[in-house]
């Protein structure tokens, strides 16, 4: 999972959408990652839906895939397609159930035993807890500003290298939410997310996590 | 003979005038022994109790420290309740990171590399290397076009779940989920049957357990060293484990370190509470301030026979030195006699010494030579002990003919033993004979029951805890600990495999044992590589391999994959595979994992299988090595077993030489079967109650008390000596007394050798008092009483008169 930090940014660029009273412009990277540091700090819980468009060299055509996610600090996370097929995995600390097609028919797992996802979700774990460090370890962060806010991040690390080539993410002007994650890969897979109806600390029902 | 004898009341006159020169010379060898003494270092390594020889045993000692957890330190961190795993896995990995140089040379907390990309990389590979003709027709079994439908569309799903992007290129490069042929290959090589790998880690079957295995250089065998490095491994657990996570390590150290403790606690306690029976002893038998230097002959000797041994040895075994008891119990009788000897009228001292020097020397003779035999033991340990006891018993002597005599009380000045101190009176009469030759008769029954215990295993006294954390750890991990090696050793590496390889095959063919630990499947011989390739070519390129690719593509068109989706997949079937070597693991980083198993010899190189050590297995492996020659099985009982019987058969030997030296140099000196004859009989009636008496009680005949044996034969045929020259010779000094006291001073010296709380100590010491315990009261009843009715057939009794 070294190579996975996308969805990391995705949740990222949710999380950021608490920047309301941060004056974003012409802010450098490394303030901005700290504005988003701040910002995590008042964050408990998150949901909203997405919708990922991705274009791959094996697939014929780009799929579009529609969801939601559920997020409880400190360590809760639901992550879930409904299209074009029903799956997705919900986390409680290591406890963990993932479905496919069918949500009632749940395959309990431990997440120390599934390394890809563990770096999936320690990745977003690490950045909700502001470990900016980590970040500006993993990544070349640069920002612009036109008519809106770009975060550009290009990983550091040869081995993520080797697969990502750069992540786009796009905030509101005011930086009050983030628009869209666009992951490039080398190989020329593409992925943008576009993220819709996200409710910053909304309460969360318990039943959906193990 | 005579003159010879009077070389020491020649030497008592010689000195009487000039004590100051025999004293200062005396001093002089004492301070010689002091300053030796202090530069002796004193090792505790148990290996001097293993044999040295080329034997069988031997060799197997030395293969069995190659094994792979020979010296191997298992530590297992455990959850608490509550307690998560992911804070366990960091515990095991702080504290793995924390040991190191000199005490660990290398920490393992799980596979390593083998659990990275590049194992998977590598087992797609080498697939064509590794899969074997059945594994064809198993992979066969498994591609229908149905079940290469169903993997394909879960494979489209998996590329659109968030893990999509790590998983994409090997989902490319492997959409048939053939590297899980390979995969399997490896659990041949897992010796923690049930064990997962999470982060990396070993994680137990049921998730509350990790393991760390710290390889060590300090020898299993090394006390001090053992010690130091469990001290090094607590405080360190201490130090980076958090409280509610248990911590139990495991190695051979661990019952070295237990097992040596017990005996340095007995060591001492024995020795204290020997010499304080001793002073008692002296106390009430002796009752004269000069007694006092009869009782530094033996604590003298305990110096010469140190010095003896560390000018002989390049080492000195404590375990040697704690023999230092008995010796302390043996080399103070024949000063005791000396003493007695001299305090027995007014004899002129220098005809005493005339008439005590014969029976004195020879019965030294006899225990010298006794402990002689033990020179020719495989064990380095008892040879040492022989140079130790002979030195000492040399000095004893020495020190009581030449020294003592001008240290005591003048003839007249020493204590009157009462009535109640005095030596038992004799049980008069044929009713005597009667008793003892019952007592034989019933000994002479029990000894059919006794039993033999050829077991080392059971001389050990290991500790409770160090019991339940073995068997924690078995339970958690499977007996990986126990394991036995069947070794194959060639001049080639390629014949090395061939043969590890071969070995494998007919393993597999066994019932037992099951599931052999092995490389084998993970390396096979480059011979057997090419035939692999072969196989597996002609399946793909021309089998039903190939009618697999077509439904492959069909289907991958169908659910929406991109034409060249599996491009990857496909030119990596048709690549051209060159064979696994050495340095294709170290080159993909794999060869640790090959270390356990695979070693360079000095002659070639040699490959381990790891198997059960049970019986089943040995039998197995009997089946197999007729055809598999230069193969052998190494284990930890089977080693038990060849030094049980090597000792065993060794002892028996001395034993037998022991008791015929005694025998020719009592013979030598008395020459007549009538003097013989009851000069024998404490020494027959030791051995005889001694066996007897370990039958009644249930003690085995173990490998401990064999050398006590050797004892009893030793000390109390001099019992027998002295008697018999008392009652032939006429002379009027208090050998029964002597006797006697010299007897409850080795009885003194053995009842605090059978307090002690180790297993081979104590066996030792019930086995001496049943001995010595039978030959005192017949030397000193029975063996008069036997003297005066061969006297009756032909002889004169002097001692009546």
């Amino acid at each position: 999972m070294k190579s996975i930090p996308a969805v990391f940014f995705i949740l990222c660029g949710l999380f950021s959408t608490g920047f309301a009273i941060v004056s974003p412009s012409d802010a450098p990277g490394e303030e901005a990652l700290e504005q988003i540091r701040e910002a995590m700090e008042d964050i408990h819980s998150l949901a909203g839906d997405f919708i990922e468009e991705k274009r791959l060299v094996m697939l014929k055509e780009p799929v579009l895939l529609k969801g939601r996610f559920f997020y409880v600090k400190p360590d809760r996370l639901r992550w879930e397609y409904f299209s074009p097929e029903a799956q997705g995995f919900a986390l409680s600390k290591d406890r963990g159930i993932r479905w496919q097609k069918n949500p009632n028919q749940r395959i309990p797992f431990d997440l120390n035993a599934a390394p890809a996802l563990q770096g999936f979700v320690d990745q977003i774990f690490s950045w909700i807890q502001g470990d900016v460090e980590k970040i500006q370890n993993r990544y070349r962060v640069s920002v612009s500003s036109e008519d809106a806010v770009f975060i550009l991040l290009t990983p550091r690390i040869p081995a993520e290298k080797a697969v990502l080539d750069r992540i786009l993410i796009r905030f509101s002007h005011d930086l009050r939410y983030v628009r869209t994650v666009h992951i490039h890969e080398k190989n020329g897979d593409t992925s943008r997310i576009r993220f819709t109806h996200v409710r910053i600390n909304p309460p969360v029902d318990s039943k959906l996590f193990p | 003979m005579k003159p010879f004898f009077t070389i020491f009341s020649r030497s008592y006159v010689f000195f009487s005038p000039r004590r100051k020169i025999l004293y200062a010379g005396t001093l002089f060898i004492l301070v010689l022994f002091l300053m030796l003494s202090r530069k002796i270092q004193v090792t505790e390594n148990i290996a001097s109790l293993l044999p040295d020889d080329r034997s069988e045993a031997t060799q197997l000692f030395s293969l069995l420290e190659h094994m792979p957890f020979s010296r191997k330190v298992a530590i297992t961190l455990s959850a608490g309740p509550g307690t998560e795993t992911e804070r366990l896995l960091d515990a095991g990995r702080e504290l793995s990171r924390s040991l190191g140089p000199p005490y660990f040379t290398r920490v393992v907390s799980g596979p390593g590399d083998l659990a990275d990309g590049a194992l998977f990389t590598w087992i797609l590979d080498s697939l064509p290397n590794l899969i074997t003709e059945s594994d064809l027709r198993r992979i066969d079994a498994a591609l229908t076009p149905s079940s290469i439908r169903l993997r394909l569309d879960a494979l489209f799903q998996r590329l659109l779940f968030p893990t999509g992007i790590a998983e994409k290129a090997l989902l490319r490069e492997d959409p048939l989920n053939l590297a899980a042929f390979g995969l399997e290959k490896f659990q041949s090589m897992n010796p923690f049957p049930g064990t997962r790998i999470v982060r990396n880690q070993f994680l137990s079957a049921d998730g509350q357990s990790t393991l760390i295995l710290a390889d060590t250089p300090v020898e299993a065998t090394d006390y001090q060293g053992g010690k130091r490095l469990c001290q090094y491994l607590e405080e360190r657990i201490a130090r980076h484990v958090p409280p509610d996570i248990r911590t139990l390590y495991i190695s051979a150290h661990r019952y070295t370190v237990a097992n040596a403790d017990v005996i340095q606690k007995d060591v001492w306690r024995v020795i204290g509470l020997s010499t304080a029976c001793l002073l008692v002893i002296f106390l009430i038998f002796l009752r004269h301030w000069r007694a006092g230097f009869v009782f530094l002959v033996p604590v003298s000797s305990l110096g010469a026979a140190a010095c003896a041994v560390y000018l002989v040895f390049p080492e000195v075994s404590a375990v040697t030195l704690g023999f230092g008891a008995v010796l302390l119990g043996i080399s103070v009788d024949f000063a005791i006699h000396i003493y007695f000897a001299l305090s027995s009228g007014n004899q002129n001292p220098g005809a005493v010494l005339d008439e005590i020097a014969r029976p004195l020397l020879f019965s030294a003779l006899t225990t010298l030579s006794a402990f002689a035999v033990l020179c020719f033991s495989i064990l380095p340990g008892q040879r040492q002990t022989a140079v130790f006891s002979m030195a000492g018993l040399v000095w004893a002597v020495a020190v009581s003919l030449w020294v003592l005599p001008h240290l005591l009380p003048p003839s007249g000045q020493q204590s009157t033993a009462g009535p109640w101190r005095d030596a038992p009176r004799r049980v008069k009469g044929r009713w005597g004979v009667f008793l003892w030759a019952a007592a034989m008769g019933l000994g002479v029954f029990g000894i059919r029951n006794l039993e033999f215990d050829g077991d080392l295993g059971a001389l050990n006294r290991v500790p409770d805890s160090v019991l339940t954390t073995e068997e924690k750890t078995q339970r958690t991990w499977g007996d990986f600990r126990r394991t036995a090696m069947i070794l194959c050793r060639a001049p080639t590496l390629e014949a090395a495999l061939a043969q590890n390889h071969r070995l494998f095959s007919l393993l597999e063919t066994e019932t037992v044992p099951r599931h052999p630990v092995s490389i084998a499947p993970v390396f096979p011989p480059v011979k057997r590589q090419k035939m692999h390739r072969k196989a597996w070519e002609a399946y793909w390129r021309h089998g039903r391999g190939a009618r697999h690719l077509a439904t492959l593509n069909r289907e991958a068109a169908r659910i929406g994959f991109s034409p060249g989706a599996f491009q990857p997949f496909l030119d990596r079937l048709s690549r051209k595979v060159p064979p696994i070597t050495l340095e294709t693991f170290s080159k993909n980083g794999l060869a640790p994992m090959l270390e356990p198993f695979l070693s360079r010899t000095g002659t070639g190189f040699s490959v381990a299988t790891l198997v059960p050590d049970t019986p089943a297995t040995a039998t197995a492996f009997n089946n197999l090595k007729d055809t598999l020659p230069g193969v052998r099985f190494i284990s930890q009982s089977r080693f038990r077993e060849t030094v049980s019987d090597a000792v065993t058969s060794d002892f028996m030997k001395f034993l037998a030489r022991a008791a015929g030296v005694c025998l020719f140099l009592t013979a030598l000196l008395f020459q007549r079967i009538t003097l013989l004859v009851p000069a024998v009989i404490p020494a027959v009636s030791g051995v005889v109650v001694m066996l007897g008496g370990m039958a009644a009680l249930g003690l085995p005949f173990n490998l401990s008390n064999i050398a006590a044996s050797i004892l009893v034969i030793g000390l109390s045929i001099d019992y027998g000596i002295f008697m018999v020259c008392r009652l032939a010779g006429g002379y009027r000094h208090h050998t029964q007394r002597a006797v006697f006291v010299s007897g409850l001073t080795t009885l003194s010296g053995f009842a605090a050798l059978a307090a002690a709380d180790h297993p081979a100590l104590s066996s030792i010491g019930i086995t001496v008092i049943l001995g010595i315990g039978a030959a005192l009261p017949a030397a000193l009843w029975v063996l008069p009483s036997v003297y005066r009715m061969g006297m009756g057939i032909g002889g004169t009794d002097h001692a009546s008169a």
